[in-house]
């Protein structure tokens, strides 16, 4: 791509224009500094540019400071999508449908995970299920399966598996509301229901993170957050809607590639094959996606779970210990949500691939007690660099209360995996303190630090692009990756 | 290795190429592509597991696409992981069908070492094209 033809619309802005690719709608804007954008490989502009081409789009195709190539839409890509006159895209969420963070704040300290660190690392491991095609800590069927699809953390609550803030605690409160059983496949339900309380692989991790009072950059939100000791032990859980959601996009994605020329689109990525969001179709990916996001947050509710006993299995003579969940939230989805355009306001379907929401303050989409100072950003960063807590904010009203969601790559795996050995890496983050578990070596040679941004950087164009605001830094000590 | 990466497609995802001399060489070399992306050595996969069936569409990239597909579905399913030893591709009155055989071993048992989950074969890209060799395919798996 000529770069040239990217213009500079801000210090942490740049948009490229709709005259540079035939059927582009709208602009693309990428937030970045110039130092990001840098990184960012010419398959970020052309995906998002594709992306502008998608119908029923508003305002911008947008790419987030962490943004990097992928398939259909770039990693970090975001299209607010008009619901009565445009689409819906499988390829605008991903394989991995709310792949996404939980947070969980502990009352144990350093002191008290450091003498038993390796231990307790290797219990975790044990007991969370990782790697490639790992089973989960439940296996599902019937009408249960049903019910956990539909119901999402609440089904957890219901069993035992969750507490009633975990539920509350959760974007959209652990249950996205038009969850639809009959729109999944044989095949989806067969590909999930061993694998629900399961990490995955790849960048898929359970980290054990410290809050230092020099890196709490706003203490009065981080205590509404649930962060307010030295030291304090706090739990990041990534991992996504596993082989369910995946088998859930690859049945729609296969289906809608067959529907483009019926639906009249003809769009440059097969990878964006799209439907109508209010066709039959469209509402029925619509549901089984939906179905996926639940099936997500239960996932990551249940890795909690067995965090929990594990905790207790070390810790529970302990007084008043406590794992209390912080927040919890989507990176792949298509979510309806109200935002104001042109100062109307209006429902969107707004397509989020490696992209978080951000509320602002006062939004009536976050829990109550986080109304005040905005919904939580939970940003994870590489296993050796650490990672942030943030915040929405009223200035990202532009993104569609969009932000990053973690440090994006600079590598590629093949070339990661060329330049970095697992056991190698494994020693190096040992030397610095941080105790690593993984399922697969060579897989930890592809998640290596050097392969990803700079997650500094990525937070502070953040910030400074009015995407969200930065409230801590969460130093690595332990982490367990599959 | 028989198959190429492609490096300027995607820095999240993997992107492969793969050649045949005819179609049934091109889709086992695609799988054999995907399940080599997956574990430490393919070699190591014992032949202990086995699966059969067909697939078809009027498409060919989209048979290979349903074809990838499926050694993802029995992994995650059955915990299996299958390579193809034998595949036929026949075309019926404007439709291609796949006819495969995969063989492998339960994932907890296997030697062969792990290394990324592929979640799934994006359409990104994906093309199957007559070369003067024979065929070449290209695919981008999400990882």
């Amino acid at each position: 791509m000529d770069r040239n033809r990217i213009i500079k619309k801000g210090d942490y802005l740049y948009e490229i224009p709709v005259t540079y690719k035939k059927g582009m709608l709208v602009p693309a804007r990428i937030y970045a500094s110039e130092e990001l954008l840098g990184t960012m490989d010419d398959a970020v502009f052309d995906q998002i540019t594709n992306v502008a081409t998608l119908p029923g789009i508003v305002n911008y195709a947008m790419c987030m400071p962490d943004g990097h190539s992928g398939y259909g839409f770039p990693i970090g890509g975001v299209a607010a999508i008009d619901p009565e006159k445009g689409i819906i895209s499988p390829g605008g969420i991903g394989f991995d449908i709310n792949c996404g963070v939980r947070l969980a704040a502990s009352s144990l300290t350093l002191d008290d995970i450091k003498p038993r660190l390796k231990d307790f690392v290797d219990a975790i491991f044990k007991r969370i299920p990782s790697g490639v095609g790992s089973g989960g800590i439940l296996k599902l069927s019937g009408s249960d399966f049903d019910n956990a699809m539909v119901k999402g953390v609440a089904w957890a609550v219901e069993k035992g598996y969750a507490l009633k803030s975990d539920m509350e605690l959760t974007e959209e409160g652990g249950c996205v509301k038009g969850a639809d059983p009959s729109a999944v496949s044989r095949k989806a339900r067969e590909r999930g229901a061993g694998q629900i309380g399961s990490l995955g692989s790849g960048n898929h991790y359970l980290e054990i993170e410290i809050a230092e009072k020099k890196n709490i950059f706003d203490s009065s939100t981080a205590a509404e957050f649930g962060i307010n000791e030295e030291n304090q032990v706090l739990f990041m859980i990534h991992s996504g809607s596993r082989g369910f959601g995946h088998q859930v996009a690859t049945d729609y994605l296969g289906e809608f590639a067959g529907l483009q020329k019926r639906f009249g689109y003809n769009l440059p990525d097969r990878e964006l094959a799209c439907a109508p969001f209010n066709s039959p179709e469209g509402q029925r990916y619509f549901g089984a996606m939906n179905c996926a996001i639940n099936i997500a947050f239960l996932n990551r509710q249940l890795i909690l779970h067995g965090l929990r006993e594990v905790i207790n299995d070390f810790f529970g003579s302990k007084k008043g210990l406590y794992v209390n969940t912080v927040y919890d939230v989507c990176h792949n989805t298509a979510k309806l949500e109200n935002h104001v355009v042109d100062g109307v306001k209006k429902k969107l379907l707004v397509h989020r691939k490696g992209a978080t929401r951000a509320f602002p303050p006062g939004s009536r989409d976050i829990p109550g007690k986080y109304r005040k100072c905005g919904q939580p950003v939970l940003i994870g960063g590489s296993m050796e660099r650490g990672s942030y807590l943030m915040a929405g904010t009223d200035s990202g009203a532009d993104s569609f209360y969009s932000t990053v969601h973690g440090s994006g790559r600079v590598m590629s795996r093949h070339d990661a995996k060329k330049k970095y050995h697992g056991r190698t890496v494994q020693q190096d983050l040992s030397d610095k303190g941080i105790y690593v578990k993984t399922a697969s070596y060579s897989g930890l040679a592809e998640e290596a630090g050097g392969a990803y941004k700079d997650i500094d950087e990525v937070v502070r164009v953040s910030e400074k692009g009015g995407l969200s605001r930065i409230i801590a830094k969460l130093i690595p000590i332990g982490n367990i990756k599959g | 290795m028989d198959y190429e990466i492609i490096d300027n497609i995607t820095s999240a995802d993997i992107a492969v190429a793969v050649t045949g001399e005819n179609l049934n060489e091109l889709f086992m070399k695609g799988g054999i592509a995907l399940v080599s992306e997956m574990t430490d050595d393919p070699g190591k996969i014992m032949e202990k597991e086995i699966r059969s069936g067909s697939l078809s569409h009027h498409e060919l990239d989209l048979l290979f696409f349903q074809f990838l597909n499926e050694i993802l579905f029995y992994k995650d399913a059955e915990g299996v992981i299958l390579k193809p030893i034998n595949v036929e591709i026949e075309s019926e009155g404007g439709v291609y069908i796949c006819r495969y055989l995969f063989s492998g071993e339960l994932i907890n048992k296997s030697l062969c070492g792990f290394r990324v989950d592929i979640k799934g074969v994006s359409l990104h890209h994906l093309k199957i094209e007559k070369i003067v060799e024979g065929f070449k395919g290209v695919a981008v798996f999400d990882a």
